[in-house]
């Protein structure tokens, strides 16, 4: 790893959640205003997502009073609490700059259940060399 | 001694403690030693000479070795003198390290920006050029006028046109030091600085 990666890295959150686009996600923003802080929640899909490593960011866009609203969240800033996923859909496109165009039951997006595996688990093999192997094992231990 | 040599590696962007983006340009400092210091008194002027990187012995003739055995110092690949800068003598010779600066430090920085050959008037000097429609027709990223007629008669000095642009020393005042990491050695300075990656860099307190 070159040095301005190593720099990146280190920016970088661990526990960050595996969002994608089309996902209906709450972020859990931390606002200050002046003494305060609080914490807002903006609830939307995720319409865009670009850059990687350090630099990555969302769009997230939500219909808030009539009005189209988006807003452009640094995945990995301290001031983004926390990224809840609420729900995934079935998407076509890697930017879906479609929705823009529509409202209500046509802006709506197939739902995608159950929640995606994050990540792949090998099933172990029932039969073969490989499976005898395993269970032979597991006998002796 | 608040100066030092060093070499771009590129850019990303860093949260501050506010939680805000700053866009930062990471600089490393590989060797770089003191070889040499001028006086009023001897040389007519105060300087330092630093040295920076290591020179091949098969590269280092047999003037430079000497020079540099005269200092004590093991050959660098490159050298560059500051002026005004004070350095102790048993500093010389010893790998300066990046904590010579620290944190919301401003330094001046001076490297050679990257050449662009020769470039047109909508690059060199970012002129508008000429309408693509309503009937122009040819000249659409040329100059235009260059001047007036029998007064004065002739193109006024500064001009802008055409010609070699780049490849020049540019020198960039009040840099922020954002970040010093003295365990490799690297400085991250608030926005750009001229060159492209892997360029030489002279980094100095303003």
């Amino acid at each position: 790893m070159n040095l301005v990666d190593q720099i990146e890295a280190k920016e970088m959150k661990k526990d960050v959640a595996d969002v994608h686009i089309g996902d209906t996600v709450k972020v859990h923003m931390r606002i200050v205003e002046g003494e305060k802080e609080r914490i807002q929640v903006i609830e939307g899909v995720v319409i865009k997502m670009r850059g990687s490593g350090a630099r990555k960011t969302l769009t997230v866009r939500k219909i808030s009073f009539g009005i189209g609203v988006e807003r452009i969240f640094p995945f990995h800033s301290p001031r983004v609490e926390k990224i809840e996923i609420v729900k995934r859909a079935k998407i076509r496109q890697a930017k879906l700059y479609y929705l823009r165009e529509l409202r209500g039951k046509a802006a709506r997006l197939k739902e995608l259940k159950p929640v995606r595996p994050t990540t792949k688990t090998k099933k172990a093999p029932k039969r073969g060399k490989k499976a005898k192997a395993a269970k032979a094992a597991k006998a002796s231990s | 001694m608040s100066a030092l040599l060093g070499k771009k590696l590129g850019m990303t962007q860093v949260f501050n403690e506010k939680g805000d983006c700053v866009p930062v340009t990471v600089v490393q400092v590989e060797r770089c030693v003191p070889v040499l210091k001028r006086t009023v008194e001897k040389d007519g002027y105060d300087a330092v000479l630093l040295g920076y990187g290591n020179r091949k012995p098969k590269h280092t003739n047999k003037p430079l070795q000497g020079f540099y055995d005269r200092h004590k110092v093991e050959p660098a690949r490159i050298l560059k003198e500051f002026r005004n800068q004070d350095v102790d003598d048993d500093a010389i010779g010893k790998p300066i390290k990046v904590d010579i600066f620290s944190e919301g430090d401003e330094v001046e920085v001076v490297g050679v920006t990257k050449g662009r050959g020769f470039a047109g008037v909508f690059k060199r000097y970012n002129y508008g050029g000429a309408p693509a429609s309503h009937g122009h027709h040819e000249s659409y990223r040329g100059t235009g006028s260059v001047g007036m007629h029998t007064y004065p008669g002739r193109v006024l000095k500064g001009m802008g046109m055409p010609g070699r642009m780049g490849g020049k020393t540019k020198h960039l005042k009040n840099l922020k030091v954002v970040r010093v990491d003295v365990e490799n050695n690297v400085l991250l300075l608030k926005g750009s600085v001229p060159g492209a990656n892997g360029g030489l860099l002279r980094i100095f307190k303003s």
